[in-house]
């Protein structure tokens, strides 16, 4: 007896596809990236090739906000790679949360960093909403910062359909690209 | 879906992901400053921190004992200031 008749299997097949939810490469300096009116999708992935433009800056934080939520109910914890110095550090009340760190003015030309942030199970309607990232950011040749970074927003239950990423001082810069997939 | 305009102060952009609509907002003279105020508060901490480590460095490298420098040389290495 067959599991899936064809039309069954079609169906299968595309609803394990991840799909393209929107992309966009920055024509000018952006303070923030919001990606609204999420489809409801169980898995969404966002993933950067960015810099920011602080002046005299190595590296500098990139964080999210979801669903417009700007109260301090974020908890996060990275482990860090400063060049060759690694550091954990676990922050409750935050107002956004981390989810890399992202070249600054001061890197070498050409340089940008990139990073995946992976939010899954995000229809779950019982629970808080949890993600984790992995990022880089090689500002020259001598001062590069790469980690892993996990984030709750310790608030609601609500699924995310809204998703605003922004870097913690100044802009991106422009030919950053951000891009957000989902699959169910 | 790339950005065609570009304004010419920083901009918040909303992408609508049903309509694929994109909406970039100019920052308000008030987001500029505030803007201005954490760029230097973080060029100033990682400054701070470039001179801590610099100074670090400088008391390791002048350190009488061999193994001292040695340890201080693996775990430190020559790695910059911290993110901000």
């Amino acid at each position: 007896m067959a599991l899936f008749t064809a039309g069954q299997r079609i169906l299968a097949a595309y609803e394990n596809q991840v799909a393209l939810i929107a992309t966009t490469t920055l024509s000018t300096s952006t303070a923030s990236v919001t990606f609204s009116s999420i489809p409801a999708y169980n898995n969404l992935s966002l993933k950067w090739h960015a810099a920011g433009d602080a002046s005299a800056i190595v590296g500098e934080q990139i964080n999210i906000q979801v669903n417009g939520v700007v109260t301090a109910n974020y908890v996060q914890e990275k482990l860090e790679a400063n060049t060759t110095t690694v550091t954990g550090t676990l922050t409750a009340g935050s107002t956004n949360a981390q989810i890399g760190t992202i070249p600054g003015a001061s890197r070498a030309s050409g340089y940008m960093g990139a990073g995946s942030l992976e939010m899954p199970g995000i229809q779950d309607a019982l629970n808080h909403q949890s993600f984790v990232s992995m990022a880089t950011a090689i500002a020259t040749n001598s001062a590069s910062f790469v980690g892993v970074y996990a984030g709750m927003l310790a608030a609601g239950t609500a699924p995310i359909t809204t998703l605003t990423v922004f870097p913690a001082a100044s802009n991106f810069v422009a030919g950053s690209v951000f891009s957000l997939y989902g699959w169910m | 879906m790339d950005e065609t305009q570009a304004p010419v102060r920083p901009v918040h952009t909303v992408i609508d992901c049903g309509t694929r609509e994109i909406v970039h907002t100019p920052l308000s003279d008030a987001e500029v400053a505030a803007q201005q105020v954490r760029v230097k508060a973080a060029a100033d901490a990682e400054a701070a921190q470039v001179a801590a480590d610099a100074e670090l460095r400088a008391q390791v490298a002048a350190h009488p004992d061999p193994l001292v420098q040695a340890l201080a040389a693996r775990l430190l290495g020559t790695g910059p200031a911290g993110s901000v």
